[in-house]
């Protein structure tokens, strides 16, 4: 019969998919409806799918994050990048002697950081991650919803 | 306007450095960042460590989200999951169960059924902490955050086709190891 599905493909999609039929694929959850109507050995396997379902939900499900959490993500003490862009400016000439200073200090921590490995270097592996996704989108791989 | 569309709008406020948003966009995922972070990393400290960096990276770059590309969420577990990466590889951390103070939660209402499901739920736990990682986030991805497995996907960079692959490995070693003598 066409659009058969025997009870290892059933069994697949339960793994894959999951234990609830009805957010599957059409043709494939008509093709279940059928098989699970014929077969007790397709109806123990999505009792035992559903059985495993439920210890997960029951054990994955997130607990609340609490308070402190909260508060210290709500208190991070970063300012905002268009706040940190608008701070009045100084004169050029106090800011170009202001700079100079700070740049050839920074020069010197740099150097020593750098060469003795303390400080991990921009642009982490995560972070270059993170901006990559949000400029560019996902992967080709991946569908876009 | 349906959850995805509150975010965009919720993320573009942000951008502009609204504090009100970032709450709401904070109260709305926190407990799923967490609680991916949490299976991840297996270790409370850290989870908690890494959701405040994932919250603090919409902070920083709500600015350059485009909407419409993919879900806000699907960026914000793509984040968590490349952040517990990254943390694994920094501290080179080893595969535990979850950390002795974690503490799940109360199960039920009498002693011996509550005896019964905290032993169960320690058994799912130290199935679950022995998966491969991969398989151990297409899991976490799927029950702790609740996202369908094109957003899973998304979220870990890999085909439909090859979650679904993590997924029946996954599912079919946790039920060997769970449901066997049933």
């Amino acid at each position: 019969m066409k659009g058969a599905m025997n009870s290892d493909r059933f069994e697949e999609l339960l793994e894959a998919k999951g234990a609830d039929p009805a957010t599957w694929p059409e043709a494939e959850r008509r093709a279940a409806e059928r098989l699970l109507a014929d077969s007790p050995k397709a109806r123990a396997a999505l009792a035992q799918a559903r059985a495993l379902d439920d210890l997960l939900n029951a054990t994955l499900a997130p607990t609340p994050a609490d308070r402190d959490l909260r508060e210290a993500i709500l208190t991070l003490p970063v300012a905002h990048p268009r706040q940190a862009a608008a701070r009045p400016t100084v004169g050029f000439r106090t800011f170009w002697q202001a700079g100079l200073g700070m740049a050839l200090a920074a020069g010197l921590a740099g150097f020593a950081l750098g060469i003795t490995g303390l400080v991990e270097g921009p642009g982490s592996a995560a972070e270059e991650a993170d901006l990559a996704a949000l400029i560019y989108g996902f992967s080709a791989q991946g569908p876009r919803p | 306007m349906g959850e995805v569309g509150d975010d965009d709008r919720l993320v573009a406020r942000i951008a502009d450095g609204d504090r009100r948003a970032f709450a709401e966009v904070m109260e709305r995922h926190v407990d799923r960042v967490l609680g991916l972070a949490r299976r991840v990393l297996q270790s409370e400290a850290d989870a908690e460590e890494v959701t405040q960096e994932v919250f603090l990276t919409v902070w920083q770059k709500a600015e350059t989200w485009r909407p419409g590309r993919a879900r806000f969420s699907t960026w914000l577990y793509r984040v968590t999951l490349n952040r517990c990466l990254n943390r694994k590889a920094r501290v080179q951390q080893r595969y535990l169960p979850l950390a002795p103070e974690y503490d799940p939660p109360d199960p039920g209402p009498r002693a011996d059924e509550r005896l019964l499901a905290q032993e169960q739920q320690q058994q799912v736990e130290a199935a679950i902490a022995d998966l491969p990682e991969k398989q151990r986030m297409a899991i976490s991805l799927t029950y702790v955050t609740g996202v369908g497995n094109a957003e899973a996907a998304a979220a870990m960079e890999v085909s439909v086709k090859a979650l679904e692959a993590l997924l029946v490995r996954a599912r079919r070693r946790l039920r060997q190891r769970l449901l066997a003598e049933e």
